[in-house]
């Protein structure tokens, strides 16, 4: 895969827009220093070899496109949107800014002081700061148990030129690029295809897979700010490859995942017993590349925490027990299918959609493609997923509680 | 002279409308008003495969009154809760026992404070068994989650409701074929809503206020601010309520309320996706027909208000938060003319290029972020500016750089270049607003809310006609000293 282009175009009715996506296969999953990707992603928008980051903004305020750098676990990604008429400009501006990119000094230190600021506010937000408690018992050592920012001292070990250096090899790792809209789906692929072959890297060497995900210890207690305890349960669950993450996503409407306050938690902390504002349960997810997780979380009172916690492990044990309804399933699959159409509304959402295609290797473009997943199971197939993934024995916890001036964690 | 990018603002209509250069005029909404007074303003895209739907009710907090903080928003709470329909097992044993559970309240609120009078205190914990007796009763007889479990299994999703200050608003996005569904259970709870378990939901309001305000980095100083701000209007008020106030309202009483509020004449709603408008016109009557006009006199066309400020005013905050400062000035309401000179104003103030990131952040690098918005409400406005001190830049520095820019505004106009560009971001925000159908359909619904929906459609051009003396004159009519509200944002004191 290493070094290779991948092109996807569709035309898309409704408002004559336009939306690229590329993403280059180099994400904060490989990155050698916490930090390192979110920040050469960044510089993306900062300016090219031929227009400073001034000049960039004040032209695509002209001509009324938005740009928009960042990266995630797996890819570096850029995004441009606008209208159908610029869609031309927007490749050459893309493929300028992905392929080119200034990397200047100054605008580099601004960005990393801005990923430091963003950590400062995690450390504000005390749902945030139990969050990423709880990411860091679930993954140990891998990068999924890190914000992308990294940490203040990872980016203190980062500098321009090590960024830059990152961002070449990055260039190397492969490049997905998407193009939906009021398009011509031919002529843009074409011209895609030659924009942006130009500037193809050779091969890079496959990156070190990042350390094994290993859940530390089972309970843990994080010091919060402000006066509000939160509760996370849970553990890792599947990546996306895995035949057992259909099951899952049906299990997790049954528990809650679903519309509104429908769902076996929302049904019990919130309407019944009125023990939290939110209470919100997943079960695989982040599912990528690397496992997703099953996660519990609820917002409350310290005093009522010990209710909250039995509460979710009752209706775990309750779910892992007695299994779900016909009924219950049935829902579950209606309100999953229905949801399939709400990701293929826009120009940007099939932009985005078909560069997860091609990230994945799977068809999550196709429409039917969810349909076929979860339809055939049965209710005995989720009892065993349950069994596999759900049971309450195994879990583990993240208990945030207001710090009232101790020092935090 | 008025500034004129019509280019622009042809494609961006167009864009609105989702059609091509032809449809460009404006947002084709259609109107629709039932006998009741109940309004429909209806978007159809018919190549979608959804439909974003909602209503509003032109009632939020600021109509909450005396001593009852957070009774729209609690309302708005039990609106989920389901009907005589949805929800209900056994109706009327249901409805008998809710009966004596406010026959209960209604006595437990009558006895004397715990430990002034033994009787009393007796007698409160003979009641209060009997609640949780009732209460029990009451849950045997209701399917709880009802109401969001209809639209969930029908593969809706954002389900969900806001209180402001001058509305309720309430929406949800749907699969197309689903439309009737939207049609049958919101007219069925707006017609025959069930408060059903009042006393657990203070507890989740009081759980959301945790969250939402005292543990939040800057939650409880905001609300700090507000108050001092707007006191003295409807607006003073917080939209959640506490706990104390909220401990005292009971199912009758947030009964009136409702039944004075959410009358048909006051209810707007929008549909904007994949719908037959035709279909439409003959479901509306069909099922919010239903709802009764109400007899009492309409209380639209509350005059302005505005807060009571003759001299600057100075509010030291604690906050979990890096150190910020907030300067507000009152302003105007929305629809009043200069309402759009001000955002034109803060236009030119935001964004990357926008004087505030220039000069504040980039420039003498004293702020690292810097923000300012003009807020409309229906019966009142301000214009807020938002400085978070870089390093540490005293924030008396940061009030005194602010004063710099106000008095660079009032001095001259700004030049026609840097206008025509703020103005030119501000369209393209708006557009990539109103190309997502749900924020279409709430920026529809706010607009209702606040009386008019009509400007939505003619934003970017409202804007575009300000010309540099206007925004000037904006500057120098609103941003006056004298009349401002400075709250000093700092980091609470760390524990020794």
């Amino acid at each position: 895969m290493g070094g290779r282009l991948r092109v996807r175009t569709r035309a898309v009715g409704g408002a004559p827009v336009a939306a690229l996506r590329v993403w280059l296969l180099a994400g904060e999953r490989h990155a050698a220093t916490p930090g390192q990707a979110l920040l050469a992603g960044r510089m993306l928008e900062e300016g090219t070899a031929a227009r400073s980051w001034r000049r960039v903004a004040r032209d695509a305020e002209e001509r009324g496109v938005s740009i928009h750098a960042t990266a995630g676990y797996e890819v570096i990604g850029l995004a441009l949107d606008g209208p159908a008429t610029e869609a031309e400009r927007m490749i050459e501006w893309g493929a300028e800014l992905a392929l080119a990119p200034a990397f200047d000094a100054e605008r580099w230190e601004w960005q990393r002081e801005l990923a430091l600021a963003e950590l400062e506010l995690i450390r504000d937000d005390p749902e945030a700061l139990a969050g990423w408690g709880f990411l860091g018992q679930l993954y140990g050592p891998h990068p999924r148990s890190r914000p992308l920012q990294g940490d203040p001292a990872s980016l203190a070990g980062l500098d321009v030129a090590a960024s830059r250096a990152s961002y070449e090899q990055a260039l190397g790792a492969g490049m997905i690029v998407s193009l939906a809209g009021a398009i011509d789906e031919e002529k843009a692929a074409a011209r895609l295809r030659a924009r942006f072959a130009a500037g193809a890297r050779p091969p890079a060497e496959p990156p070190a897979e990042p350390p094994p995900v290993a859940s530390g210890e089972p309970r843990r207690t994080v010091a919060l700010p402000g006066d509000q305890a939160h509760l996370f349960l849970g553990r890792p669950t599947v990546d996306r490859d895995d035949p057992d993450l259909p099951g899952l996503e049906l299990l997790a409407v049954v528990l809650g995942a679903g519309a509104g306050l429908a769902g076996r938690l929302p049904a019990r902390v919130r309407e019944r017993e009125g023990l939290a504002y939110t209470a919100r349960v997943d079960t695989a997810a982040g599912a990528a590349a690397d496992p997703g997780r099953l996660v519990l979380h609820a917002a409350t009172d310290r005093e009522r925490l010990a209710r909250v916690e039995r509460a979710f492990r009752e209706e775990l044990d309750r779910l892992v027990t007695d299994g779900v309804t016909a009924a219950e399933l049935a829902a579950a699959r209606s309100f999953l299918e229905g949801q399939e159409c709400f990701r293929r509304e826009t120009a940007r959402q099939w932009a985005e959609i078909m560069a997860e295609a091609e990230l994945t290797g799977h068809p999550v473009d196709q429409p039917g493609w969810g349909a076929a997943r979860w339809g055939p199971l049965t209710i005995a197939e989720l009892a065993a997923i349950a069994e596999r993934w759900l049971d309450p024995a195994g879990l583990w916890v993240t208990v945030g509680l207001p710090s009232e001036g101790t020092e935090r964690a | 002279m008025k500034c004129r990018i019509a280019p622009l603002l042809t494609l961006l209509a167009a864009l609105a409308a989702g059609g091509g250069p032809a449809a460009a005029a404006a947002l084709p909404v259609e109107e629709l008003v039932l006998d009741n007074g109940m309004r429909f303003l209806l978007l159809p895209r018919p190549g979608m495969p959804t439909v974003e739907a909602g209503w509003v009710v032109d009632a939020g907090s600021a109509a909450d009154g005396e001593g009852a903080a957070g009774a729209h928003h609690l309302i708005e709470h039990m609106m989920f809760k389901g009907s005589r329909t949805i929800g209900a097992v056994d109706l009327e044993s249901e409805l008998y026992v809710l009966g004596r559970l406010d026959e209960v309240a209604a006595r437990l609120a009558a006895l004397r404070p715990p430990g002034e009078r033994r009787k009393d205190d007796l007698r409160r914990a003979e009641l209060e068994a009997e609640r949780r007796r009732l209460r029990g009763r009451a849950r045997e007889l209701t399917r709880l989650g009802a109401f969001s479990f209809e639209y969930s299994r029908a593969g809706a999703t954002r389900l969900d409701a806001n209180t402001a200050e001058d509305m309720t608003l309430y929406y949800v996005t749907l699969p197309a074929e689903k439309v009737e569904l939207w049609f049958w259970l919101e007219s069925d709870r707006l017609g025959a809503p069930v408060f059903r378990e009042l006393e657990p939901e203070k507890g989740v309001i009081a759980e959301e206020r945790r969250l939402r305000v005292a543990s939040t980095p800057t939650g409880a100083a905001d609300e700090a601010f507000d108050r001092a701000f707007w006191r003295g209007t409807p607006y003073a008020g917080s939209a959640l309520g506490r706990d104390a106030e909220l401990a005292g309202m009971d199912r009758p009483r947030l009964r009136r309320l409702f039944e004075r509020e959410y009358r048909p004449e006051r209810l707007t709603a929008v549909l904007v996706g994949a719908f037959d408008p035709a279909a439409v016109r003959r479901l509306a009557p069909a099922y919010f027909g239903r709802l009764p006009r109400a007899a009492a006199e309409d209380v639209r066309g509350e005059p302005p208000v505005a807060p009571d400020r003759r001299a600057e005013e100075r509010l030291h905050l604690e906050c979990e938060c890096a150190a910020q400062v907030v300067i507000r000035y009152p302003t105007v309401p929305f629809g009043h003319p200069d309402q759009f000179d001000l955002q034109a104003l803060a236009g030119l103030l935001n964004g990357r290029a926008g004087r505030l990131h220039r000069e504040l952040v980039l420039g003498r690098e004293i702020a690292f972020a810097a923000f300012a918005q003009q807020l409309p409400l229906r019966r009142a406005g301000a214009f807020t500016v938002r400085l978070e001190a870089k390093g540490g830049t005293p924030l008396a520095e940061l009030v005194a750089a602010w004063d710099g820019e106000v008095a660079r505004l009032t001095a001259a106009p700004p030049p026609a270049d840097e206008l025509r560009r703020a103005q030119r971001r501000l369209a393209t925000e708006h557009l990539e607003l109103l190309k997502d159908p749900h924020f279409l359909m709430r920026r529809l619904l706010v607009y209702a809310g606040l009386g008019d929906w009509r400007p939505l459609a003619r934003w970017p051009e409202l804007v575009a006609a300000t010309a540099p003396a206007d925004v000037q004159a904006a500057a120098g009519r609103y941003l006056r000293p004298e009349r401002r509200l400075v709250g000093f944002y700092e980091p609470a004191a760390e524990a020794p």
